[in-house]
């Protein structure tokens, strides 16, 4: 247990250690002054600081030791945009994405898995291939596409549910820990419980973009981890030994089931956050991923980079944690795959 | 057994027979199939099929509805956009774009992918170890921030967004390759050939590069609809294909502005990606199970 304990402890720091480097030598393959690309401002002959002396001196290992003392301290660069502390301006936006992807996986989570059981279980009968054919229908949808269509339908035709932001300009709920629902509970606003019921209509539409193409993906990972350990030889055994069903699906298949739906889990936790992305930018959700694209469209090289380095060091972290925990209780996985 | 023909051979259905055998056993499959070549031949021959070009505006019928509405014309058979340019046309010159750029997506992943993955795969030691940990980082960038740096770096335009997207999906042909081969590696046919000599380059070739073609085609197939809806999304966040070329996400992204008088010129390319990523999907999913069921036999 320590052993893969620390193996992944070990994965987890090289694989930062590559993503620190891919953006460091992103500045040099930016367009532009590579020390301007790193910290958005302009390298003068008086400019202060250690990383400022290793570019002009030009010592490439130097400026690597430096950005990444740099990233430590907190000082992560002024955006070319707004000149702002990039620091500031991500901590402001990424509550709006964590809160967006956290709901969207729940919903999918609870949504998809029961559904991919009961799938399971009644392999090759109706409720299977109605259940299968849904989820392709649901996997086939372009992401974008889906939102506008939520739109369309609910906010423009039907008039039910906001169709951008996160909350409505008439509540100023005073930001604290920036997740919205969190901040409006802890407010001591005099409409909270409206403002509550604002912030979740906005939320609304949004999740169930994101959730829509994830809950499928979910379905057909548990359906066909199910099919496969309902095949299996103990399962059969289990059941001559006469034992009722709950008992073999909570001792056998559930079990069993789940170490081989954990690791696809995690694989799942890229695609997941590449539409989180999409949707902030259709709904004009304040979040990373709109903030990203915005800085696209404005050649915002430092807060590419810085952006590119937060949100894959995220994923890497959630995905390299879920699979150390599958194989923490899966210890009969092949242990020399990365020899 | 009835009637042998003690003169005839028994019938040996091929791999790629006893496969179609399998596949046809799949209504769904089938109708997918023909849905997937409907689009194969609109994206190959649109430019004789369509009524108009692509970009030419007819400024007497701006935002017309699609025929069966009861303000359409039968000239105009799925509407006109805000220019007056002509609906169907553009579609059809739309799956061409987008289907071919996600065609050519994939070929480049799965060429460069693949060498990688059995490279990867067989090795061992300090050497895969290093080309596995790269991988693994690569696997985990999200394909769409993959595109936004080498849309920072190039600049757009349909041809990198192509590049971007082959490169996003190289990380799942190595993985699957390397798997594979691993996997092949311990079983005993692969043993016997070693026993008998073979260098690893002998058992590559002759061995394991014939039983890995289905792996590689099932891997491609569902590749081209992620590299469809990926190329969409870019042109519809304005960085891939630009304004001019009809690229199905483009156009989503022009009828924006007229969504609420024209819902068509949003709901018709969309409805055409989503048709096309579906019949992907089901002949993908349809060659699975046919493999599947053709190795338990």
């Amino acid at each position: 247990m320590l052993n893969t304990l620390v193996r992944y402890f070990n994965l987890i720091v090289i694989t930062l250690f590559i993503l620190l480097l891919i953006s460091f030598s992103l500045a040099y393959f930016f367009p532009g002054d590579p020390y301007t690309n790193l910290t958005g401002k302009m390298l003068l002959a008086d400019t202060d600081g250690p990383l400022a002396a290793a570019f002009r001196e030009g010592n490439v290992l130097q400026q690597f030791w430096y950005y990444v003392q740099n990233l430590t301290m907190g000082n992560w660069g002024h955006s070319f945009s707004s000149a702002l502390p990039l620091y500031d301006q991500i901590f402001q936006t990424l509550p709006a994405t964590l809160e967006l992807t956290f709901y969207a996986s729940t919903l999918s989570l609870v949504i998809g898995i029961p559904c991919g059981m009961l799938a399971g279980f009644l392999h090759h009968k109706k409720t299977d291939y109605t259940f299968m054919s849904m989820s392709m229908v649901m996997v086939s949808f372009p992401v974008f596409w889906l939102a506008l269509l939520l739109i369309l339908i609910f906010s423009l035709q039907l008039n039910l549910l906001p169709m951008s932001g996160r909350l409505s300009l008439l509540y100023d709920i005073p930001e604290t820990s920036g997740f919205v629902l969190i901040d409006i509970i802890n407010s001591s606003h005099p409409d909270r419980d409206a403002a509550l019921y604002d912030a979740i209509q906005h939320l609304i539409l949004p999740t169930i973009a994101v959730s829509f193409i994830t809950t499928a993906v979910f379905l057909r990972t548990t359906r066909r981890a199910i099919v496969d350990v309902m095949a299996t030889e103990y399962i059969k055994t289990a059941q001559t030994r006469g034992l009722p069903f709950y008992v073999i699906f909570s001792r056998h298949v559930l079990r069993n089931a789940m170490l081989s739906i954990l690791p696809l889990l995690a694989i799942q936790i890229s695609t997941l956050v590449t539409n989180v992305m999409i949707v902030e930018t259709v709904f004009s959700w304040p979040g990373v991923g709109h903030w990203l694209i915005q800085a696209i469209y404005e050649r915002d090289y430092p807060a590419i980079r810085i952006g590119m380095l937060l949100v894959s060091s995220i994923v890497v972290f959630f995905a390299m944690s879920l699979e150390c925990i599958s194989r923490l209780i899966d210890p009969s996985r092949d242990n020399k795959k990365y020899a | 057994m009835p009637d042998v023909n003690l003169y005839d051979d028994e019938f040996h259905p091929s791999p790629w027979q006893s496969t179609w055998r399998e596949f046809k056993q799949s209504h769904i499959a089938l109708v997918g199939l023909t849905t997937l070549s409907f689009f194969v031949v609109l994206a190959i021959l649109g430019p004789i099929l369509t009524p108009y070009a692509p970009d030419l505006q007819n400024t007497t019928a701006l935002l017309l509805p699609p025929a069966w509405h009861d303000n359409g014309s039968v000239l105009h058979l799925l509407g006109t956009d805000v220019l007056g340019r002509d609906m169907l046309s553009r579609i059809i010159y739309g799956i061409q774009v987008t289907f071919g750029g996600a065609v050519g997506a994939v070929l480049f992943a799965l060429i460069i992918g693949t060498a990688f993955g059995v490279i990867a795969g067989m090795t061992s030691g300090v050497r895969s170890s290093i080309l596995n940990h790269v991988l693994d980082t690569f696997m985990v960038i999200p394909s769409l921030l993959i595109a936004i740096i080498i849309v920072a770096i190039l600049g757009v335009g349909l041809s990198n967004a192509v590049l971007a997207i082959g490169l996003a999906l190289i990380p799942r042909f190595v993985h699957a390759t390397r798997n594979f081969i691993k996997e092949e590696f311990n079983k005993d046919y692969i043993k016997t050939a070693r026993l008998d000599g073979a260098s690893s380059v002998q058992i590559y070739f002759k061995n394991i590069l014939p039983n890995m073609i289905d792996v590689i085609i099932v891997q491609g197939t569902l590749a081209i609809s992620v590299a469809i809806l990926d190329i969409a999304a870019l042109g519809f966040l304005n960085l891939g294909a630009q304004t001019l070329l009809p690229e199905l996400g483009v156009m989503i992204s022009e009828g924006l502005a007229t969504a609420y008088i024209a819902p068509w010129n949003i709901l018709l390319p969309g409805l055409s990606i989503f048709l096309m990523v579906i019949s992907i999907n089901v002949v993908g999913d349809g060659l699975r199970s046919a493999l599947r069921n053709r190795m338990s036999q």
